[in-house]
């Protein structure tokens, strides 16, 4: 599956910069009512599967241990990042803050008059989205279910739920739905506190 | 997000139904794969067409692989760490 998502989004990455401007843009904006498209199905998917309520309840408060991991890790990761391109850390926290969600956390750290990182971290957290794009069927095949909602981040609410969905099962995609929502409401008080 | 809800709550509500089963829940099941490809196509077309992305990747893209990478590491290692000790162990009583 991490080849064929790959391939895909190349051909994708590439069809956008070569192919004519009205339909690229017609493309990217079609990609909205899509994505709505996939969550529905997925909801049915998991409406379908009612036990799987039965087993979060089951967990209890420990769902949060994930959004919480997922946090904690990209900050962990953040850091050391900021580190090892001679950054400072609090550069580094704010742009790892963004947790996927691009759109968000470059503009925030833009306006906050640091141009150059908020560009950094546009571009760093659309990569975090297509990583996770590619990885998360590696993760579950190899480490486990719930380890598969980390690379996503705040986008496993929308964007890479699909992919998370596809490669576990409906109970890890309610999980992810709750942590990616969990992590997107984060967002925006978490990257100024590093500002 | 308002919006995501929603469309969320609305599928589980439609499958809680009952209308959707037996083939029509695979049936569901094959269209959200082919479905996934084509948003992923369409999401990467969006990123190539994307001005700010074509602009700044050559400057910045280094720099950004890099934290993005970090954030996807750190996050796996804290969220499978946290699962084997509190969420799969206790699953198997």
């Amino acid at each position: 599956m991490s080849v064929i998502i790959f391939v895909v989004l190349l051909l994708g990455i590439f069809g956008g910069m070569i192919i004519p401007e009205a339909m690229s843009a017609w493309l990217a904006t079609a990609s909205n009512p899509m994505l709505l498209l996939l969550l529905f199905s997925v909801g049915i998917d998991i409406g379908s599967n009612t036990e799987v309520f039965v087993q979060i309840r089951q967990l209890g408060v420990r769902v949060l241990l994930i959004p919480v991991g997922v946090i904690v890790g990209s900050l962990v990761g953040g850091a050391c990042a900021a580190m090892v391109v001679g950054a400072g850390v609090k550069e580094g926290l704010a742009i790892a803050s963004g947790l996927g969600w691009y759109s968000l956390a470059g503009v925030l750290i833009t306006d906050a008059g640091y141009p150059i990182a908020g560009a950094i971290s546009f571009l760093s957290n659309i990569f975090r989205e297509i990583i996770a794009f590619i990885v998360v069927p590696i993760v579950a095949k190899y480490l486990n279910d719930y380890t598969a909602i980390a690379p996503g981040g705040a986008t496993t609410m929308d964007t890479t739920l699909g992919v998370v969905r596809n490669n576990t099962n409906a109970k890890t995609a309610v999980l992810a739905f709750m942590s990616g929502s969990i992590c997107t409401l984060i967002v925006p008080i978490l990257v100024p506190l590093f500002l | 997000m308002i919006k995501i809800l929603m469309v969320v709550g609305l599928g589980v509500l439609v499958g809680m139904s009952g209308v959707v089963k037996g083939k029509g829940l695979k049936a569901n099941g094959y269209i959200q794969s082919m479905w996934l490809l084509l948003l992923i196509f369409a999401m990467g077309v969006g990123i190539g067409n994307n001005e700010e992305v074509t602009q700044n990747i050559g400057r910045l893209g280094g720099e950004a692989l890099i934290y993005a990478l970090f954030c996807v590491v750190g996050s796996v290692v804290v969220v499978y760490v946290l699962s084997k000790l509190f969420l799969e162990k206790r699953e198997k009583k």
